[in-house]
């Protein structure tokens, strides 16, 4: 099974200053792929995921997406491919004061013209909500379609925001920490329901993540990060218990010196 | 080793800066009595002052329910004219208000930075990139600079500039209100939308949302609680002003109240007062009601 | 499905009180448009057009240049003159109104506030049990509350207007106490709320040890609320040098004296001058404000 690269980096390095975030990774992910990248907090994980989508510009390296190098798309080019490229920073981004249907229209705002993308705010058709309401379902959160999300419980707003992603009808999908702000049993389901839509629909799916032990349970590949280097990157079953101790007590080392 | 802490913690002067911006205060305060040459004796009432004190004084308890004196065959009953003056009071103020609303929309959304400075890194095209850089800040600094202009005159100036322009009109009151709030809105909810928090703003734009969208989706929501609540504060404030503009000859509640005032009916002032202060209550009352369920923390 | 939607949409939450207001708000503004109190289109007929025209062509142009010839000089001289007359002065005084106001305005809160505030003005200030509360102090609350909400409902310019009546027009008080208790009553409130704002610790460690009401006062309250309270009072000092300006238009020697004077007279000329005074005054007194805030924000 040989598909075209979705993410590719090649030789990437961001730097803040003096601080090194992502230091020369290369890396490249297929479609379809789910992948998870994994380390202690600084590692650099939110940089490589903000990068796939140019939130972050590369201070050297390209990184393509299907192909094509992000840093030179025009910027129309570039909102048509966030359009299609999911995104779920660590604090979820929603807007709190929104109901959930508006939360989840929000999808679409990339592939709407202005007057068109205002509309739903206000006058939301029975078509789209109940569209809307399908994908809600799926997820288990129906109920709370004119919720507003403020309302909502933390692992009720994770499903908001993926439910935001499958009304983009995403190709791929990036979420930070999707299980940070979750108690261990809602992690476990989330994880899995991620998962689960993801292989659904086809996405290729990129995470970062510091449970290495849901990691390892759900995530078929692992991509370990530390200091902004890759330190490995293979299938979940050929990472050794050594490499994951390293990943984090190497890390404890360098912090005392 | 309790000392080596002491000397490190930093002793403050005695006055600090507020110690010391209280003293400027107060010497200006002092030095501003003498350049007006104040003295309290000044602020007790003269004889010919008591006399209008004691009328007035003793219109408090007993406003007027009918004319103080005789008026032609064929007026309103009292009560009926200061009920439509509060009408038009309200009439005024709300026309003003919602012209206000309109351009301090507008004006706020200008004069806010948040929706185009941050734009998470979408400027590769070199147009956008070259109207990012400079037109939007001469946008934003150029109506920043009318928004100052706009508040520095007080709408009774504007008022009062307007009836020397036109002659009077009710409408040119309505806009007398509506610069001067108008302004006063847009420095507001710009300073909102540019406070507000960023994330919903950031994580709108990574799945493609242009700046335009990312304002109305992202921004305005957000802020939304804080700057209705203050649009309703500034309404109660327009009913005030609108009360006021009457002493220029506009038909509202401060036209008839100075009318009764100059004919010494002190007992009708004071019908218009309690009928202001009743209004203006009244408007307190709805707006703090409408705030605690609009601003939720 | 269409009939969960209908369900869904039945049962959202949603606040009669907030619908209600929506459509009062929206009636009233409509009916403002519309009820032919606010003649709009009055303002653009002839006569109206021609006032304009007049006034911008005319009455507004310096005088030395009303022969059509703007020699500059001219006019700064005129400017200097109308200025040295009268500009300086009345700027001074109308500055002066508005901080000797200001400054009484703070006094007046600085004994109300405490008096209002629910967490102070009880039986046991910031006791943990606050106990059985009197209705004495309820009472006192009350009635404090309602004399700030009083000196706040009346707009500074009635308010000056009756006091010219019993004081006479012969010194600033009418302006200055008009805006003291205008202000004053704002402070109260805005003070009243910070204190019921305050973090409550401190001032509960305080009322522990059996602190007297005055020694929590004057070592717990005021110290912890002046930061705040001052961002307050310098607001209202930009808000006060505006009032001030317009209430000489009354009679009192501030800038509005000359402006309604020149009205009366019609030079307009003069009256444009004295309003861009009067905005100069506004901005710098903005500016002074905005820089005092930052200052008490640096300090905390």
């Amino acid at each position: 099974m040989t598909r075209r690269a979705v993410f590719e980096f090649r030789r990437v390095s961001v730097r803040y200053g003096a601080h090194v975030a992502v230091d020369d990774v290369s890396f490249s992910i297929g479609a379809g792929e789910a992948v998870a990248f994994v380390g202690p907090s600084g590692a650099g994980k939110t940089s490589v995921l903000r990068l796939c989508n140019r939130t972050v510009r590369p201070t050297s390296g390209e990184v393509l997406a299907s192909g094509e190098d992000l840093g030179r798309m025009s910027a129309a080019k570039l909102r048509e491919f966030r359009s299609r490229t999911g995104f779920m920073p660590q604090d979820l981004g929603l807007v709190p004061n929104l109901r959930v249907s508006q939360n989840v229209f929000a999808g679409r705002l990339g592939r709407r013209g202005l007057l068109a993308s205002l509309r739903p705010l206000f006058f939301a058709r029975r078509a789209e909500l109940e569209r809307v309401l399908v994908i809600l379902d799926r997820l288990g959160i129906g109920d709370k379609l004119f919720q507003r999300v403020d309302a909502l419980s933390g692992g009720e707003r994770q499903r908001v925001a993926l439910a935001r992603a499958l009304y983009q009808e995403a190709q791929a999908l990036l979420a930070d920490e999707p299980l940070s702000a979750l108690d261990p049993a809602r992690s476990r389901e989330t994880i899995a329901m991620l998962v689960e839509v993801a292989s659904e629909h086809g996405w290729t799916l990129v995470l970062s993540m510091h449970d290495i032990e849901l990691a390892k349970q759900f995530v078929p590949r692992l991509i370990g990060l530390r200091a902004g280097r890759v330190l490995f990157d293979r299938a979940t079953k050929d990472v050794s218990d050594e490499e994951l101790r390293d990943l984090y007590e190497l890390e404890g080392l360098e912090h005392g010196a | 080793m309790a000392r080596e802490a002491a000397a490190r913690m930093r002793v403050p002067s005695r006055l600090g800066r507020r110690g010391w911006l209280l003293a400027f205060v107060l010497f200006a305060a002092a030095l501003a009595w003498l350049q007006l040459g104040l003295s309290v004796r000044d602020a007790v009432p003269g004889d010919s002052g008591r006399g209008v004190l004691s009328l007035f004084v003793g219109g408090a308890f007993a406003p007027a329910l009918t004319y103080e004196s005789d008026v032609p065959e064929g007026t309103a009953p009292l009560l009926v004219k200061v009920a439509l003056a509060v009408v038009r009071t309200v009439v005024f103020a709300a026309a003003g208000m919602s012209l206000s609303l309109v351009v301090g929309l507008l004006l706020g959304f200008l004069g806010a930075t948040s929706w185009w400075a941050d734009d998470g890194e979408c400027t590769c095209n070199a147009w956008w990139r070259k109207v990012r850089c400079y037109a939007m800040p001469a946008i934003y600094g150029g109506v920043r600079v009318v928004i100052a202009l706009m508040r520095s005159v007080h709408e009774l100036l504007w008022a009062v500039l307007f009836l020397a322009a036109f002659g009077l009109n009710s409408f040119s009151a309505v806009v007398a209100i509506a610069i001067p709030y108008g302004g006063t809105l847009a420095k507001v909810f710009s300073e909102m939308l540019d406070e507000c928090p960023r994330d919903s703003a950031r994580s709108l734009r990574a799945i493609g949302a242009d700046s335009v969208q990312v304002f109305a989706w992202g921004l305005l929501p957000r802020a939304m609680p804080d700057m209705s609540a203050y649009a309703f504060y500034r309404f109660e404030c327009a009913i005030r002003s609108s009360a006021v503009l009457g002493f220029f000859g506009y038909p509202t509640i401060g036209y008839y109240l100075k009318l009764s005032a100059e004919n010494l009916h002190y007992r009708e002032v004071w019908t218009y007062l309690y009928a202001l202060c009743a209004l203006v209550l009244l408007f307190e009352l709805w707006s703090s009601q409408l705030r605690r369920r609009i601003v939720i923390r | 499905m269409s009939a969960r939607l209908d369900e869904l949409r039945r049962a959202q939450p949603k606040s009669r009180f907030m619908r209600a207001s929506l459509w009062a708000l929206a009636a009233l503004t409509a009916y403002a448009w519309l009820s032919g109190t606010v003649e709009v289109g009055e303002l653009f007929t002839e006569r109206r057009l021609t006032n304009l025209r007049r006034f911008l062509t005319v009455d507004v142009v310096p005088q030395p240049a009303r022969d059509g010839v703007w020699v500059w000089s001219d006019i700064f001289a005129w400017v200097r003159d109308v200025l040295d007359a009268r500009g300086w002065a009345a700027t001074l005084a109308t500055l002066s109104i508005s901080v000797v106001a200001i400054v009484l305005a703070g006094a007046m809160s600085w004994l109300l506030a405490p008096l209002a505030a629910s967490n102070l003005a009880t039986r046991r200030p910031f006791d943990a049990d606050p106990g059985q509360e009197r209705a004495t102090w309820r009472a006192l609350r009350f009635v404090v509350r309602g004399v700030m909400i009083v000196s706040r409902a009346v707009p500074e310019y009635v308010v000056a207007f009756l006091l010219l009546a019993v004081l006479g027009p012969d010194n600033a008080w009418p302006a200055i106490l008009a805006l003291a208790i205008h202000n004053g009553g704002i402070l109260g409130r805005l003070g009243a709320e910070t204190i019921e704002n305050l973090e409550p610790g401190p001032l509960r460690s305080l009322s522990a040890i059996g602190a007297p009401r005055r020694a929590i006062l004057a070592t717990g309250v005021f110290p912890l609320a002046l930061g705040r309270y001052l961002l307050f009072f310098f607001y209202r000092f930009e808000t006060c040098v505006r009032e001030a300006t317009v209430l000489g238009m009354l009679g009192v020697v501030s800038l509005g004296y000359w402006i309604q004077d020149a009205r009366a007279k019609q030079y307009y000329d003069e009256m444009l001058l004295f309003v861009a005074l009067g905005a100069l005054i506004v901005l710098v007194a903005d500016l002074v404000s905005a820089l005092a805030r930052r200052h008490v924000r640096g300090a905390s």
